[in-house]
């Protein structure tokens, strides 16, 4: 059946690894990945090129997909593929949306692609909350050191955390 | 204006080493391979990220390890290319590489940005000590080329006794692990820094003998593995000196690479009826 409210977009809780497709040996990226939903991730390394690692002990990452042709108004266009249709929308009416249904985190991590670099700011409600969001491409990565212990990484090329909406 | 992060506790990182600009030199005589170089660009096609588009199986001069008659040492490529991966600029790389290479001669580098997107990196034996590329004296060329804002290749050929190595195209991906010599290039506001050629000077080499001597020193496991490495040729050939220790206490485990994820953005035509909704 097809979604014709934001609200009925199915934003569901997944296994970290799942969600961040992170389940199978990979050496690099799927470009065709098009999952999306939440997770709690423990320890997410936030990296970017030349910058040291921003380190959440625990965060909410809220993976979405950036469509392919983005507005020039500054804003970001999701895209989300679902079984029957596909559905594109603003970020800023997701987030709305969204954000309300989540549980409460201190952090909460956008994994999205922002091909413009467009600034992004937290919906009137969660100024409380920081909301980490990229500047580019944001790819996922499991990094496993020599003793087994393995960490997910979120890779851009830079990180920034949003500032309110104004009122 | 939105806040920028700031590092909340130190990254197990790279290692940093210091870097210096070196010696700019303009005759390096690394233009003269670039045509050389595109062809085998254009003949590797269809490259998966960070996994090599392999030529068919059994084409000549892919070997991991390639000797000829001319040659006493071999190269181990694959670590060459990781310290080209993870170099934090072309000082560290020569230190790498050096530490890599198990022959006494010193090995020099030139690096030079032909472009905006196109560094070529040559490894080359500075016979005459005049601190020049010439020809004759190069033993390898890495040529890494931008693909876009996030993406990027590279492939090694080897030149000289290891005339007919070329490895196969490998492709870099923002997020990889990488040092600050590559991954320069997925900053906003790239700009090349060695349009003039960095080389290893005299003085440098002298400094590269005394790390590698005390280096072979302090780790003689690691020297003579990569000894017993680079003897072992495909072809079941030896060269130079046998032996090496082979007692216990075993090197501690190395750590595994990254294993790759998913980009969260849609690159591809809707094939499916698209709906657009604001609320």
């Amino acid at each position: 059946m097809a979604i014709t409210r934001l609200a009925d977009l199915p934003l569901s809780s997944r296994d970290p690894l799942d969600l961040l497709a992170l389940q199978h040996e990979r050496v690099a990226p799927d470009r065709d990945y098009a999952g999306f939903g939440w997770a709690w991730v423990d320890e997410l390394e936030l990296a970017a090129p030349v910058r040291p690692s921003v380190w959440l002990p625990r965060a909410l990452v809220l993976a979405l997909h950036s469509a392919d042709e983005q507005p020039d108004d500054g804003s970001i266009e999701l895209e989300f593929e679902l079984p029957d249709n596909i559905v594109r929308a603003p970020l800023s009416a997701v987030l709305d949306v969204a954000l309300g249904k989540l549980p409460r985190a201190d952090d909460i991590v956008l994994a999205l692609c922002n091909p413009r670099n467009a600034t992004v700011r937290a919906p009137a409600g969660f100024a409380s909350v920081r909301l980490h969001y990229a500047h580019g491409d944001v790819t996922s990565w499991l990094d496993r050191g020599a003793d087994d212990r393995e960490h997910i990484r979120l890779a851009a090329r830079r990180w920034f955390v949003a500032p309110p909406a104004p009122p | 204006m939105p806040e920028e992060l700031t590092a909340q506790r130190p990254i197990l990182s790279l290692p940093h080493r210091a870097c210096g600009p070196g010696r700019p030199r303009k005759d390096t005589g690394i233009v003269n391979s670039i045509p050389h170089w595109s062809q085998r660009l254009l003949g590797a096609a269809m490259a998966v990220a960070m996994v090599a588009t392999v030529p068919a199986c059994g084409a000549p001069g892919n070997d991991r390890w390639v000797t000829t008659e001319d040659s006493t040492v071999d190269l181990d490529w694959d670590a060459v290319g990781q310290a080209y991966r993870e170099a934090e600029g072309p000082e560290d790389f020569e230190q790498r590489v050096n530490e890599i290479y198990t022959g006494d001669e010193v090995i020099s580098v030139a690096v030079q940005d032909l472009d905006e997107k196109t560094q070529v990196v040559t490894g080359f034996f500075d016979k005459n000590e005049d601190g020049d590329v010439a020809e004759e004296e190069k033993i390898f060329t890495i040529q890494r080329d931008v693909k876009g804002a996030d993406s990027a290749q590279y492939q090694i050929a080897g030149h000289g006794p290891y005339a007919g190595y070329h490895s196969p195209m490998w492709d870099i991906a923002m997020g990889m692990m990488m040092g600050s010599m590559m991954s320069r290039m997925f900053m906003p506001g790239y700009s090349p820094m060695y349009t003039s050629a960095y080389t290893t000077s005299a003085a440098r080499r002298g400094a590269l003998v005394s790390h590698r001597n005390s280096w072979r020193q302090n780790n003689p496991d690691k020297f003579s593995a990569a000894q017993n490495k680079a003897q072992q040729s495909k072809s079941g050939r030896s060269y130079g000196r046998k032996g090496g220790g082979f007692g216990g206490g075993g090197a501690a485990p190395a750590p595994r690479a990254p294993r790759g994820g998913g980009r969260f953005g849609i690159r591809r035509a809707a094939t499916k009826p698209v709906v657009r909704l604001v609320a």
